[in-house]
């Protein structure tokens, strides 16, 4: 099921805290929502989650307006807020029970959903008793509890430590299958591994939605090649290559080469090597990180 | 009403789990006990008649305090921690969540009062010659009760939707209960209002209709009063918490 979210705003007093947000998110795939602290992503999830009527723009799950049709649309979304929030003095599996029964969920499932999310072990523990990592995953299994259409997670990643990062990296990817799933994060190699598409927002605004890869090239401007050769060449005479404007040595015969504007090096670098006799044991295209990207973006 | 009774179960199951709601029942009945039977002048032990009149009298003092404490974090709790959230986002009404939280107030409120029960037999035995107490009376009052605990629970959850922090909507609920309990009484002493309006005024309190039901007439606008003030607090609180999705 997809999400189209269109032209969606939220003003809290004179601040605009989301404003003229639009995007679609379809069904299979992993959409990063990112932004600083204050951009309005947790304010625009709750509006695309149903939780908050925006003041004007519209929400849609597939054909179904949220706000036309709320109960109905209510069964097809799972939401994990940023907070986790969690009966904590409940155990694990009362707690899932209790949300199973609102959706009219079988003990099958529940069971299936605890054994998922790895919780089997903790499932007859009360909540508080769980260490954070296991609170977040609790907060996930009620969200998928019910086999949402549409997942929206805040934040689903904090706390874990790389053991569970890698588990909870799976099974996100595994929902994604046959659902629309929205991950925000401020941990950005996850969303890097995780997400198809990036939505960048910055004081309510959208400031980039598309792939990684798409916006990376954006903003690279440059092609920038790593290469290491062998024998060892002098910088100066990668220069003749005619695309390259500039070569660094990094050192044990790798280079870095910056092409001139708009110049794709790959395919004359491969002659000019083949033509000099040289053997290229490795040619990567840098990219400009995650972090560098995000900067760019909201800056 | 399955989505009620869900909520409802998870409630009291929540309620009966944490030793601190517990207890504040058994400390309820601890004083409740010690004033009925031992306190001088009044106390049962003390005095020469098989009644239980000072048990009724009593009792509303401790319900001012006692319902918005067994209440107070009833949606606060959920407001602040955040699980409200949770229930908004799923296929359940603001009625259903107002009406489940009231309704487990009331269960709550019930099973504490059920013990006193206990007291209609113990004064029932121990009058002489055995039996001879006006039952009538006291059924009157326990009529009486459960409309004054209908009215403290929705006040109560009122409290608890407008309050986010618990301790906060535990002094307002307690409050508001006591206004409504007493403040038209002494308001309606005042000399400007004697010999005028001040039946009208005591009208509009609760201890004014309490004492009536407990003189065994349970009237037609007692009731309707009663239930007016309920169904006012619970639309007040089903519009506190809707408007959650409109912050």
């Amino acid at each position: 099921m997809n999400i189209s979210v269109e032209n969606l705003t939220k003003k809290y007093g004179r601040q605009i805290a989301v404003d003229q947000l639009s995007f679609t998110a379809t069904q299979g795939e992993v959409l990063g929502f990112l932004g600083p602290n204050g951009a309005g992503k947790t304010t625009s999830l709750r509006m695309i989650a149903g939780l908050l009527k925006p003041d004007s723009g519209r929400v849609l799950y597939g054909d179904l307006d949220i706000w036309d049709s709320p109960r109905e649309a209510r069964r097809f979304i799972g939401y994990l807020p940023e907070t986790n929030p969690l009966y904590l003095e409940m155990y694990v599996r009362e707690a899932l029970a209790f949300y199973g029964r609102i959706h009219s969920v079988s003990k099958d499932q529940i069971d299936r959903t605890i054994e998922r999310l790895g919780l089997s072990r903790e499932a007859h523990k009360q909540i508080k008793q769980l260490s954070k990592g296991y609170r977040q995953r609790v907060g996930l299994a009620v969200a998928i509890l019910h086999d949402p259409q549409i997942l929206i997670l805040d934040e689903p990643v904090s706390g874990l430590d790389p053991n569970q990062l890698s588990d909870i990296r799976v099974l996100i990817r595994e929902l994604a299958v046959n659902r629309t799933i929205i991950f925000s994060s401020h941990i950005l190699s996850e969303v890097e591994l995780i997400c198809d598409r990036l939505l960048v927002i910055h004081e309510g605004q959208r400031k980039a939605f598309d792939s990684l890869d798409t916006l990376q090239a954006q903003q690279d401007g440059r092609q920038i090649i790593v290469a290491e050769m062998e024998p060892a060449q002098n910088p100066a005479q990668l220069t003749q290559i005619p695309s390259v404007q500039s070569c660094e040595e990094l050192g044990s015969s790798r280079f870095r080469l910056i092409a001139q504007p708009g110049q794709d090096m790959r395919r004359d670098l491969y002659n000019w090597t083949r033509e000099h006799n040289v053997t290229l044991l490795e040619s990567r295209v840098e990219h400009t990180s995650m972090a560098s990207l995000f900067e760019k973006l909201t800056q | 009403m399955k989505t009620i009774l869900t909520i409802v179960r998870k409630d009291l199951s929540r309620f009966f789990s944490q030793t601190t709601s517990v207890m504040s029942l058994v400390i309820f009945y601890i004083i409740l006990g010690l004033l009925l039977w031992y306190m001088p002048n009044i106390g049962i032990l003390d005095g020469y008649y098989a009644s239980l009149d000072s048990f009724f009298s009593i009792v509303p003092v401790l319900l001012v305090f006692l319902i918005p404490a067994l209440n107070m974090d009833s949606l606060s709790g959920e407001i602040a921690g955040g699980t409200l959230d949770l229930l908004l986002i799923r296929p359940v009404t603001t009625f259903q969540i107002v009406a489940a939280k009231y309704l487990s107030g009331l269960i709550i409120v019930f099973i504490g009062l059920l013990p006193s029960l206990g007291y209609i037999f113990t004064v029932y035995y121990l009058a002489n010659p055995v039996g001879h107490i006006d039952l009538g009376a006291i059924f009157g009052s326990y009529i009486g009760l459960v409309f004054l605990i209908i009215a403290f629970t929705a006040i109560s959850l009122f409290a608890s939707a407008v309050v986010s922090v618990p301790v906060t909507a535990l002094m307002l609920a307690i409050g508001l209960c006591a206004f409504w309990y007493w403040a038209f009484y002494l308001i309606s002493s005042l000399p400007v209002f004697y010999g005028m309006v001040d039946y009208w005024i005591q009208y509009l309190g609760l201890d004014f209709h309490y004492q009536e039901m407990g003189q065994g007439l349970i009237s037609f606008s007692s009731v309707v009063y009663i239930l007016s003030l309920t169904y006012i607090f619970g639309q007040l609180t089903w519009w506190k918490i809707q408007s959650v999705r409109y912050l």
